[in-house]
């Protein structure tokens, strides 16, 4: 009767979801939108010109346009399954008498040759890519500086989005490519799984970033501002009901990789930092030795930059973006293994295929194909004291 | 299994059979190996015990502290201790000589007892306590038991066994094989009893008549032994202390001062300071603060556990690490951060882990013992902070001046509602509440020593204003007026008050009893204290040594509260 | 006489139809006044100490109460427990800190309640559970120092283990937990021997040896401390009395009656089979405690991820939280919502069972304290703070009841800190780094 799965498989496809996102309908749009402070004045920067922040938000910006996804959403493994049956035969499975048949079926519809499955090895899959974002509108930043098609020799051709506050050119085809899944899209304003899930990562303390500005002389023009964009090894601090409290401290990591240097400026109480590649340390949570579970990955953000708003309540709020590997963005789902599919249902070869076909950036000189994708991720930051143990003078690696 | 490395050396280990003769001369009298020579431990009381003058119960801190020193820190200690009540303004080392052990407390301190016992008889472990090998592991050996119960009974009991006490103690080991069929099994028992003996649970203080004053008592030479080291260090007497106890060094003043001296200038004088200042601070009061979640997110349990702690540090490290002046303690802009803490103090903190100094800035608002987030949060409600609780405990705590309670039918609308438009502020509704002419005669008393601290919140944290209002921090204390808790501070340093309180109050901690009511002790204390500037060290040498702390009256001591009491209330006579 | 008829009724619908002969007259003559000794020897009844755990949590809007303290309200997913609900503490509000391990899922929250620790990798339990530690105490002198049952199959559904990977292996069969109580070696309380303890014998003489000091301390004192000594010696005189309790032979069991054998029953995790499997568990383990064979056990109904599932449908209880859509209007997942009501159903009948045990003037759960958790607050989302927990019973008298506590978001360990103090475990501070604790829960202290 039962479906006979191992107690540690059972670990490892939990371990692989990211989990659900359950942000107060008001604010996720709000706090995924560069908000330029309207007229509300801001403070003056602290006299030695540093200001040091904690990031409390880090994760796929979200937004839920009404036509994004016409013929609904992503479709789940099981559902994938039935599409690849004649329709008498799925009209026969899906017959409450033969459930077990059709979930003995489409869990083995996650498995090919050799024991593969379709999270760990989607690339070795030929699957039909899922439903994308029809939409026009969304998150992000413009990363190509390009308001068109932006077919080149180092990128792909895409199709823009035009920001919720109707700048042009925005380039997020990760979000293109995901933003109709379930976990990655949400309902009624409240962001998916993935979403919830980064966040959860930052509270528990498994990866901690910290932003450190210095010479700041104004919050609302201020030509030349250096920005480190580090990892920590502290902890948050966080209070009972796991928000983050501010003012805490945090030490910077030793490791150079994960200390980013940028170059910022700010305009009209909106601090932008110029393309730079930025990586970061990320763990995909729910990790232990044993098993796959764990595994530190990073957040590899190509030409990345930074685009945040001062708010006069002191945080920070906007919007990062880079060019991704396209395997980093369903690294979640590749981690989790075979459990992604049967548990989550996820269908990882079509997430696969489908962010194959919609990436953009860093075509590959021989096979023509882009291997990275613009991503847009939203982020918010709180005052926090940073130590910097790295000479000022390092630059980050280009 | 986790293997300690113990920080003490234990006193009990037997290394071979032969140890090393610590002699006094030694310069590092807490440093050394604690090894017994074997005469010292494995003799008898040679002489009657005197008459008991005074029963203290070890707190919890002097009971681990003992453990860890007889056994080695890695023996555990697990079990609730019966706490011990502390009289109405009063300390908890008072409380202790007058503490009995409930039938739930011998409950508790008989299983900590037993598994205290099992510990250290268990392989390995026993290896380290035992100079002899049965010759029938399960049959009744007296003298391989002897050879055990003896030299761990007189660190124990803090003396030498008696020779009925050895006989009775061999015999509960041997009779106990018996039912349980093992030599070792039967020590552990016997060990067991020694713990839940009170000669261990009490430190037991007898007297001899004292040559120098007809009729009258002195305390005799272990019961001096156990005086300074619980008093200086907090801890059961070591060999050095046991072995000049059995010389008779303790009993003239000299050998006394040479001892105290030498304990004084040690580290470890931390630990007796800290516990010093714990029972005259009331930090038992730390363990039930409890602050309101919604008011105050930043107080969670890892601060909570810091606050205390921090207190304690700046504590011994102004008086025993830096030998400053008490007076000092309250303007120094010197104290000690943790991670937890930063972020109610919103400052800076370099380390990720553990403890770092900190200095305030010169002018800051942050600065001396009043200015320690742990004083404010705990003398503050759960949603809000009291300048009268603070300004209770500063007349009561630290300038021994006892405020009465507020009788019962008092109407606490205004100071409650706290967030008042028309009274913004604590000192207004305050203002309002004392229009009682009642409540006003009390909080005349308390509130100009409290509302200078109200720009600190309910959990010690700044705050520029109270609903939208500027914060006055106007006080009075002596006649002179002053803003905020720096002004405070500095009235707090140079009151007489402040001086002769710590001054009492240590006395009393050494002797569990009040200074005399004319208070010409204490006057000596204090004008000791004056001419060596004010050191904890001079403090805690002068109460040591001291003859009369030494002395027992031919009649009984009366209560003590009494003597306190009617000597402060004059002091607070000055008020109006 | 009514609770021991639905006891009987109970049971024998509990082994299909074999009826039980429950035909023991009540003697209540041996019960003295307060219904808490035997009038005998003055013998306590025991108390009893177990765990029951449900897998997945609940939807915390629809079953935490609103109102903190006593009379607290009972929403919809909690309602099953109104007939017991004054016999039935509520605990919420508490949190797990990891100290940055990683939220292992379905594990980190029950190895977090029980051990006090956070766990870095899934490999069994980092420190020894409480319910050992109350073992140790409470039940060394029975047959079985503690019994553990999983009513879903799998014998590795348990929480209870000594630390370092050991783990107290459940019992998943009905029939062979049958044998095991009552099969060879079922030691009748009622029977004519009595051994006394020989290690309660040697601590009983040296208890006696330390008494026979008075004489010489008291010609030391003075007047005074002769008092305060006195009491010391009174509390030892009452140390000595409860040892000689022990070595007194205990009085009848009322309440043990053997039932008749179970037969071989379907093992498997469908929520019906897995409901009837329980039934027939519970009723055998109420009757090892009636008969005084164990004083600790460890009931699991479903598992941390659980696997339940319903006749007809193949995606599991576990399944079920993560795939189903959260319904935005509905506020949480129907069809997962069914199994975290049926986890309700089972608690409720296990503490019935127990309730329905006469023993004194009071019941077998009100001798008993049985501490009831999850391992996740909400499992869709794996969250560990405010993991659903409740107490039932009051431990003879030891244990408020019918509360409702808010931790305030203070370390889960103090729950385990507060019953192992209850049980008469020695410690004034339990847990690790985050987790250590020496707040035991004032509110549930008598």
């Amino acid at each position: 009767m039962m479906t006979r799965l191992s107690k540690g498989k059972w670990g490892i496809a939990i371990a692989a979801l990211p989990f659900a996102a359950l942000l107060p309908a008001s604010t996720s749009l709000a706090e995924t939108s560069v908000l330029a402070p309207a007229n509300t004045a801001l403070p003056a920067p602290p006299a030695n010109g540093e200001m040091g922040f904690i990031v409390t938000h880090f994760a796929p910006a979200i937004y839920q346009g009404e036509q994004d996804c016409p013929d609904g959403a992503a479709a789940s493994l099981r559902e994938t399954y039935l599409q690849t049956v004649p329709a008498s035969e799925r009209i026969r499975l899906l017959d409450k008498a033969n459930e077990q048949e059709l979930t003995t079926r489409w869990q083995g519809y996650a498995v090919g040759p050799n024991g593969i499955n379709i999270c760990t090895h989607p690339d070795q899959f030929s699957r039909p890519p899922q439903r994308t974002v029809k939409g026009g509108v969304a998150q992000g930043l413009n990363l190509d500086g390009d308001e068109g098609a932006g077919d080149g020799t180092e990128t792909c051709g895409h199709d823009n989005f035009t920001s919720p506050e109707g700048a042009a050119g925005v380039d997020n085809q990760m979000w293109r490519a995901m933003g109709c899944m379930r976990s990655w899209r949400g309902v009624d304003g409240l962001g998916g799984d993935i979403v919830h899930g980064l966040t959860q990562f930052m509270i528990s303390g498994e990866h901690t970033q910290v932003l450190l500005l210095r010479g700041v002389d104004s919050l609302v023009n201020d030509p030349e501002v250096e920005v480190v964009y580090a990892n920590s090894e502290d902890r948050a601090i966080i209070d009972p009901k796991q928000n983050f409290i501010p003012g805490a401290s945090y030490t910077v990591v030793d490791n150079p990789r994960h200390r980013n240097v940028l170059r910022g400026r700010i305009v009209n109480g909106v601090l932008t930092t110029t393309r730079t590649d930025i990586r970061l340390r990320q763990t995909w949570g729910q990790g232990s030795e044993r098993d796959i579970r764990g595994q530190r990955t990073e957040w590899d953000l190509r030409r990345g930059m930074l685009s945040l708003a001062f708010q006069p309540d002191g945080s920070l709020k906007g919007l990062a973006g880079g060019y991704q590997p396209i395997w980093n963005v369903i690294a979640s789902a590749s981690i989790g293994g075979v459990g992604a599919a049967t548990v989550a249902g996820y269908d990882c070869a079509a997430m696969y295929a489908t962010l194959k076909q919609m990436a953009d950036g860093d075509r590959d000189p021989k096979t023509r194909q882009c291997t990275t994708i613009s991503s847009g991720l939203a982020m918010t930051a709180i005052p926090a004291f940073i130590n910097d143990t790295v000479p000022g003078t390092q630059v980050a690696s280009q | 299994m986790t293997v300690f490395v113990p920080k003490r050396p234990r006193l009990a280990r037997v290394v071979g059979a032969v140890a090393v003769i610590l002699g006094l001369a030694s310069c590092a009298v807490d440093k050394a190996p604690q090894t017994a020579t074997a005469e010292a431990s494995f003799s008898l009381l040679g002489e009657p015990l005197g008459e008991i003058v005074a029963l203290r119960r070890l707190t919890e801190d002097q009971y681990r502290n003992s453990i860890a020193d007889i056994f080695g820190p890695d023996i555990k200690v697990a079990g609730r201790f019966e706490p011990i009540v502390r009289p109405a303004h009063e300390l908890i080392s008072t409380g202790a000589a007058a503490s009995t052990i409930s039938p739930a407390g011998l409950e508790q301190f008989d299983s900590m007892g037993r598994n205290i016992a099992a510990q250290v008889m268990s392989e390995p472990n026993r290896l380290q306590f035992m100079s002899c090998v049965p010759r029938d592991a399960a049959a009744p050996d007296p003298a391989c038991a002897a050879k055990m119960l003896v030299p761990i009974g007189r660190y124990l009991f803090r003396r030498p066994l008696t020779e009925g006490e050895v006989a009775s103690y061999v015999k509960m080991a041997g009779d106990a094989v018996a039912n349980n069929g093992s030599f070792h099994g039967g020590l552990e028992l016997a060990l067991g009893a020694m713990l839940v003996s009170p000669q261990f649970l009490y430190v037991i203080e007898s007297a001899e008549p004292d040559p120098d004053h007809a009729g009258g008592l002195r305390l005799d030479s272990y019961s001096r032994a156990s005086r300074l080291s619980f008093l200086l260090w907090n801890t059961t007497p070591n060999e050095a202390l046991l072995q000049a106890a059995a010389s008779k060094r303790l009993m003239d003043d000299a050998g006394l001062a040479e001892m105290a001296q030498r304990m004084v200038q040690s580290s470890r004088l931390e630990d007796g300071v800290r516990a010093f200042f714990a029972d005259m601070l009331l930090f038992e009061k730390f363990a039930e603060m409890a602050k309101d979640q919604i008011v105050y997110p930043r107080f969670n349990p890892d601060v909570a556990a810091a606050l205390p702690e921090q207190m304690l540090r700046m504590i011994v490290d102004h008086l025993v690490t830096q030998k400053g002046d008490y007076r000092d303690l309250f303007t120094s802009r010197r104290t000690f951060i943790n991670r937890a803490l930063g972020p109610l103090y919103q400052v800076k903190v370099s380390a990720s882990q553990g403890w770092v100094p900190y200095e305030f800035a010169p002018g800051d608002e942050r600065s001396g013992l009043l200015g320690q987030a742990g004083f404010l949060a705990l003398y503050s409600h759960s949603g809000r902070s009291s300048p009268t609780l603070r300004g209770r405990a500063i007349r009561e705590l630290l300038l021994c001046q006892p405020v009465p309670n507020p009788p019962g039918n008092v109407n606490f609308t205004a100071v409650q509602d706290v967030n008042s438009k028309l009274m913004p502020t604590a000192r207004m509704r305050l203002d309002a509440h004392n229009s009682d002419p009642v409540c006003a005669a009390c909080h005349k008393i308390t509130d100009p020593l409290g509302l200078p601290l109200e720009k600190f919140d309910g959990i010690g944290a700044s705050r520029p204003n109270e609903n939208g209002a500027l914060i006055n921090t106007y006080g009075m204390f002596e006649g002179a007026d002053f803003l905020g808790n720096v002004g405070l501070g500095k009235a707090m340093a140079s009151s007489p008050s402040t001086t002769e309180c710590v001054a009492g109050r240590a006395f009393q901690y050494a002797t569990g009893r009040a200074p005399d009511e004319e208070g010409s002790t204490t006057t000596a204390i204090e004008q000791n204290f004056a001419t060596q500037g004010y050191r904890i060290q001079a403090l805690f040498l002068r109460v040591a040594t001291m003859p009369e702390a030494y002395r027992i009256a031919p009649t009984p001591p009366k209560e003590s509260v009494v003597a306190m009491a009617a000597r402060n209330s004059s002091t607070m006579g000055l008020y109006p | 006489m009514s609770l021991i008829l639905d006891r009987r009724t109970a049971l024998r619908g509990a082994v299909q139809g074999m009826a039980v002969a429950i035909g023991l007259p009540l003697l209540d003559i041996f019960l003295d006044g307060n219904g808490q000794a035997m009038a005998a020897t003055g013998a306590p009844v025991p108390v009893r100490f177990g765990t029951w755990f449900w897998g997945l949590g609940v939807n915390p809007p629809r079953w935490f109460p609103n109102k903190i303290g006593a009379d607290y309200d009972l929403k919809e997913e909690l309602s099953p427990i109104a007939p017991l609900k004054h016999k039935i503490n509520i605990l919420g509000d508490f949190s797990l800190p990891l100290d940055g391990k990683p939220n292992l899922p379905h594990t980190s929250g029950g190895v977090g309640i029980r051990t006090g620790m956070a766990i870095a990798s899934d490999r069994g339990l980092p420190a020894p559970s409480f319910d050992v530690l109350i073992g140790d105490v409470i039940g060394t002198r029975t047959r079985f120092r503690s019994l553990e049952v999983s009513a879903t199959g799998d014998p590795r559904n348990s929480l209870s283990g000594r630390g370092n990977g050991n783990l107290n292996p459940a019992e998943v069969s009905p029939a062979a937990l049958y044998a095991r109580i009552f099969g060879t070696g079922f030691r009748d309380p009622n029977s004519a021997t009595f051994t006394p303890d020989p290690a309660v014998l040697a601590r009983r003489s040296v208890l006696s040896g330390v008494n026979e000091q008075r004489q010489a301390l008291e010609a030391r004192l003075g007047a005074s401390d002769r008092q305060r000594l006195d009491q010391y010696f009174t509390s030892l005189r009452q140390l000595e009395k409860q040892l000689d309790v022990e070595l007194t032979k205990p009085d009848p069991m009322l309440g043990c009656v053997v039932p008749g054998t179970v037969p071989d029953r379907p093992i498997n995790a469908e929520i019906e089979n897995v409901m009837e499997n329980h039934k027939i568990m519970t009723d055998l383990l109420v009757m090892a405690l009636a008969c005084d064979n164990t004083r600790v056990f460890n009931m699991n109904f479903n598992n941390g991820a659980s696997s339940l599932t319903r006749i007809g449908s193949t995606i599991t209880h576990h399944q079920l939280t993560h795939e189903e859509v959260l319904d935005n209007r509905l506020g949480y997942q129907p069809e997962a919502t069914f199994f975290v009501n049926k986890c309700m159903e089972a608690w409720v009948y296990f503490i019935q069972a127990m309730d329905a045990v006469k023993e004194g003037d009071g019941t077998l759960l009100d001798n008993s304290l049985v501490f009831a958790h999850s391992e996740t607050e909400f499992a869709k989302f794996h969250t560990i703070d405010n993991i659903p927990m409740m107490t039932a019973g009051a431990a003879g008298g030891r244990l408020r009841t019918g509360l409702h506590v808010a931790g305030g978001g203070t370390p889960v360990s103090r729950v385990g800190l507060t019953l192992q103090q209850i049980m008469g475990v020695p410690v004034d501070r339990w847990g690790a780094e985050s987790l250590e604790t020496n707040m035991p829960i004032r509110e549930l202290l008598v």
